[in-house]
């Protein structure tokens, strides 16, 4: 009796304290807009359902002077993608918008972030050197939070189109598009994304991603059969500037996908952009938040070796500080491309650093505390 | 200290755990982990461990409720009653009897691309059946796995090809034709070759006595099953009118509804005797959970994916038959997306359907594997077969024919592509 | 090997009457479906070369065409877009190809995709396209192995590697203007 006690007792204590950790992933971290901001607004102003739960996000806007296009930027569709959502933190804390509109949602399926895939042993937090210190942010999930969410059906029958996923995938954003109203948790997400794009015109989507070495489609910007030429023409400028990036065309039989739905349903231009990330990668050796940092990964090297990744990826590895600056500086060339094909509606911008900046001092050292 | 080493150091502590101190193979998966974390230098990762333990959370449901509601199925006089009705109608043609036993047991499988479900309900309508024909228990349980593990892979649900196939943004399309063309003659060869003699020269009235009830009762005795099956199909096949309940609560829902339609049923009884029994798979699930967590940790995980990919072409079929049957055996799911994605990757060449599908026929077959030998483990008591090592013994031909039909599929992927019209 | 000197017995011909051979408009398509096509439509749109942009196109299309430029190289997420299997567009290209020579267009076949358009998908498009081209352009990265530097050597015609793909605009344009000293 003593012993099972005192078991019971172990337990409830590792019990107890793990849940604490879990707990503490909820909390959002605190983001510092430049004064350029016009408006914060939430995603459950355009679809109220959401309103208060955790399906509810940030919409940051940054309007211009003078008129134009409408940008919307997505970071944090999946949140073990860190890149995605850094890349939209630092554009939130440097952007100066002159002419036209950005809209940034930098934690899209924000429930994601609040979790960590089970089985996948990532670390809750990691850390980046900026101007103030070290700051710390969440590492998260491809999959919206099981709390949110439960349970998965076996098959996941996307809508409207009746493909057949896997029953995870019904907890995955970028599978759920366009969303329905009354649909599940992240289907009523992706639908709110889509109000959003409806009602505030928005005339360009860039959704931003990592995926891992291995995968067939990375350093690439992948575009709906509408945004072709506009990402053709960034591509071109990329690849121009010394960067490997391939175009991909959206799929027409695969479906649930920004590119694919949101092409298909908004007047929007629909791309996405794949940057390498070791730390998601089913290769991947030893995984802690230095290997979300760094991207510096010895079985990927390897696997390099053997002609396995899509990427070149030597002992140096692939930082976050440049797949941040690859986000950066592709949504600079994805802008630069719409305004050339698009006379009237330009978006201009400038405060962002360039990709080399970031490159050479670490996009840490452009975040600001202080606005 | 190197991934291999960790890696190493787990099995050992794995082996020990179960094969010299006897301990329940889930607490063993417990010791395991901990002690790679442990020699990888993190301690004792409590957030990583508590997180792992809930990787299954969903199988763990399935595999409680499940038990509970052929425990309580079985009790309502459901499944002698039925017995007496199929030996009455077949025991004079046994080939059409086997072949019918083996489909009826692979039909939750093929539906939600599970073995539970298989053993646990169809498997455990068959089993008195086979038995009374004269079936030794352990070839019994292997036949209900066997099954089991065949529903698993075939169409219209396979979720390891599911899964396999989303790693690659693939659509699960072209994938219930060469699934179907490949399991169902498979498993009816692995059927009879099973239990086919047992069934020759049966007689019937022989067979009856043995069974409890002589009668078959009523078909009210009957509707909780057909109330799980309906909402299993219906959720798919007709979601606009079904509800999306999850396989858990379906069980539940049919377990209360078995308690009206048969004989009186002593609830606690039916509730403990399933807790009892599924005590130990969930221990099971839960340490499976931790030890992929902390594989994945430590970078075990990505050197044994990264070992397999290194082998030469003909090294490389030897190590996929034994690599992803055995992290199969960890978990089949686990096995696809871990090892069947990157294969598929460096086999792009090929028939990405075939490809796939040949590794998730050898990913399910992991449900034979230790550490869990999951369809086999469930059988054992469907069955009333205590060792679980004499039911693996006896599941050699489905191993052989799984094992044989996957690599087939391999290496001739492009050529079954283009008999399938694949491009 | 006929054919071929059919065309240079041509193209010596207007070269002699002091007209390049590549005329406008020019029809542009793919050989492998791949996004590249329009890295080559951006390029002919900015130089101003006038071009009809037919990813899929046909052997009727070349009635109104004058010079033919295909961007070799496959992607299967092409090729699965346009509903397209590999052997139907070798066959779809061939003809094509042939088509061309036979009416005396000459063709222009360029590589921009990189190492990304090599390897055991693209290569039967590239074999082709190098194979049946009078003019080659390849950007940096694309011919690393020297397989297309190999092949126009043996074929002798003119082959170009750029840096990238917004090099092209140049040497196009120069080749579609007729030759100095007229």
């Amino acid at each position: 009796m003593i012993r099972k006690l005192v078991i019971l007792a172990l337990l409830s204590a590792a019990c107890f304290i793990s849940g604490g950790m879990l707990l503490s992933q909820h909390q959002d971290e605190t983001l510092y807009p430049t004064p350029s901001l016009t408006k914060r607004m939430m995603l459950s102003d355009y679809f109220s359902v959401l309103r208060g739960g955790d399906g509810d996000t940030e919409v940051f806007e940054y309007c211009g002077d003078e008129g134009g296009g409408t940008v919307l930027i997505l970071g944090g569709t999946h949140c073990d993608e860190p890149a995605s959502y850094l890349a939209a933190y630092l554009l939130i804390e440097t952007l100066d918008v002159q002419r036209g509109r950005v809209l940034i949602v930098p934690r899209a399926n924000r429930s994601a972030l609040t979790h960590n895939l089970q089985g996948e042993g990532h670390p809750q937090t990691f850390e980046v050197e900026t101007l103030h210190g070290k700051r710390s942010f969440r590492m998260g999930s491809r999959y919206t939070n099981p709390l949110n969410q439960w349970p998965d059906p076996e098959v996941y029958l996307h809508s409207p189109s009746k493909q057949e996923l896997s029953g995870s995938d019904s907890r995955n954003l970028n599978r759920c598009y366009p969303g329905r109203a009354d649909g599940t948790y992240t289907e009523r997400v992706a639908h709110a994304l889509a109000e959003l794009i409806k009602q505030e015109k928005v005339d360009l989507v860039i959704d931003l991603h990592e995926a891992s070495p291995e995968y067939p489609v990375i350093n690439a910007i992948v575009a709906h059969e509408r945004a072709m030429d506009c990402a053709a023409f960034a591509v071109m400028e990329l690849q121009g500037q010394g960067l490997e990036y391939s175009l991909e065309p959206s799929p027409q039989n695969y479906h649930g996908l920004s590119h694919r739905e949101l092409g298909d349903h908004t007047n929007a231009l629909a791309t996405l952009m794949e940057s390498a990330n070791a730390s998601q990668g089913r290769l991947r050796g030893r995984t802690d938040a230095q290997l979300v940092v760094t991207g510096r990964d010895k079985m990927y090297t390897r696997a390099a070796e053997i002609e396995m990744t899509r990427v070149p990826f030597g002992l140096e590895g692939i930082p976050l500080d440049i797949r941040v600056a690859r986000h950066i500086e592709g949504t600079r060339q994805l802008v630069l491309a719409f305004n050339g094909l698009n006379a009237g509606k330009e978006v201009e911008f400038g405060g962002a650093p360039t990709y080399a900046e970031i490159v050479e001092r670490g996009f840490g050292k452009f975040m600001h505390e202080e606005n | 200290m190197s991934e291999g080493l960790i890696l190493a150091a787990m099995v050992a502590a794995l082996s020990i755990s179960v094969f010299f101190v006897k301990l329940p193979t889930g607490i063993a998966l417990l010791v395991s982990a901990m002690i790679g974390a442990f020699v990888a230098g993190e301690g004792i990762p409590l957030r990583h461990l508590a997180e792992g333990s809930m990787m299954y959370l969903d199988p763990m449901l399935i595999v409680l409720t499940s038990l509970f509601f052929m425990a309580v199925f079985e009790r309502s006089g459901a499944l002698s009653s039925l017995n007496v009705w199929m030996l009455r109608k077949f025991s004079s043609r046994p080939f059409i009897l086997v072949s019918l036993l083996t489909l009826f047991v692979m039909l939750p499988g093929m539906f939600t691309g599970l073995t539970a479900p298989c053993v646990l309900t169809t498997g455990a309508i068959a089993a008195p059946v086979l038995l009374a024909a004269g079936t030794p228990r352990a070839v019994a349980g292997a036949f209900i796995a066997s099954g089991a593990f065949w529903g698993m892979a075939a169409p219209p649900v396979n979720i390891c090809a599911m899964l396999i196939g989303a790693g690659v943004d693939m659509p699960y399309i072209g994938f219930d034709l060469p699934l179907l063309a490949t399991t169902v003659p498979l498993a009816l060869l692995s059927g009879h070759l099973l239990v086919g003699k047992y069934f020759r020269g049966l007689k019937t009235e022989n067979v009856c006595e043995l069974i409890e009830s002589k009668e078959s009762g009523g078909a009210l005795l009957y509707l909780p099953f057909l109330v799980v099956m309906s909402l299993m199909l219906g959720e798919r096949f007709l979601p606009q009118y079904v509800p999306h309940l999850g396989i858990p609560l379906i069980f539940v829902i049919a377990a209360v509804l078995s308690l009206f339609t048969g004989a009186r049923v002593k609830i606690k009884e039916a509730a403990d005797w399933s807790v009892k029994s599924a005590m130990p798979i969930l221990a099971l699930l839960a340490g499976i959970g931790m030890f992929i967590q902390i594989l994945t940790l430590t970078g075990a995980r990505g050197f044994i994916v990264i070992e397999l990919l290194e082998l030469s072409e003909w090294q490389r079929y030897v190590g996929i038959a034994i690599l992803v049957q055995l992290f199969g055996g960890v978990s089949a799911y686990g096995s696809s997306v871990v090892l069947g994605v990157p294969i598929l990757l460096s086999m792009l060449g090929q028939n990405n359907v075939i490809v796939a599908s040949a590794l998730s026929i050898i990913a399910s077959l992991g449900d034979f594997m230790p550490p869990t030998r999951l369809a086999v483990v469930l059988a054992g008591p469907v069955v009333g077969e205590e060792s679980s090592a004499a039911i693996l013994r006896k599941s050699l031909w489905p191993i052989v024919l799984g094992l044989a039909c996957g690599i087939g599929m391999l290496i001739y992927a492009n050529e079954i592509g283009k008999l399938f019209g694949l491009n | 090997m006929r054919r071929l000197f059919v065309l240079a017995i041509f193209i010596s011909a207007v070269l002699a009457n002091g007209q390049t051979p590549y005329q406008t408009p020019v029809l542009l398509t793919t050989g492998g479906q791949s996004a590249d096509g329009l890295f080559m439509k951006n390029v002919l749109t900015k130089e101003g070369i006038e071009f009809q942009y037919k990813p899929l196109a046909t052997v009727a299309d070349l009635d109104s065409a004058k010079t033919l430029i295909m961007v070799i190289g496959g992607s299967s997420k092409g090729l699965g877009a346009a509903r397209i299997s590999a052997e139907d567009e070798i066959a779809r290209m061939t003809a094509l190809l042939d088509s061309a020579a036979a009416k005396r267009i000459p063709v222009i076949a360029a590589h921009l995709g990189g190492k990304n358009r090599r390897g055991s998908l693209s290569d039967p498009f590239n074999d082709l396209g190098v194979q049946k081209s009078n003019h080659f352009f390849v950007v940096k990265g694309g011919d690393d192995d020297g397989y297309f530097k190999k092949r126009t050597n043996v074929r002798k015609i003119p082959y170009l590697m750029v840096d990238k793909t917004a090099d092209l605009g140049a040497p196009l344009k120069q080749l579609f203007t007729k030759p100095a000293g007229e």
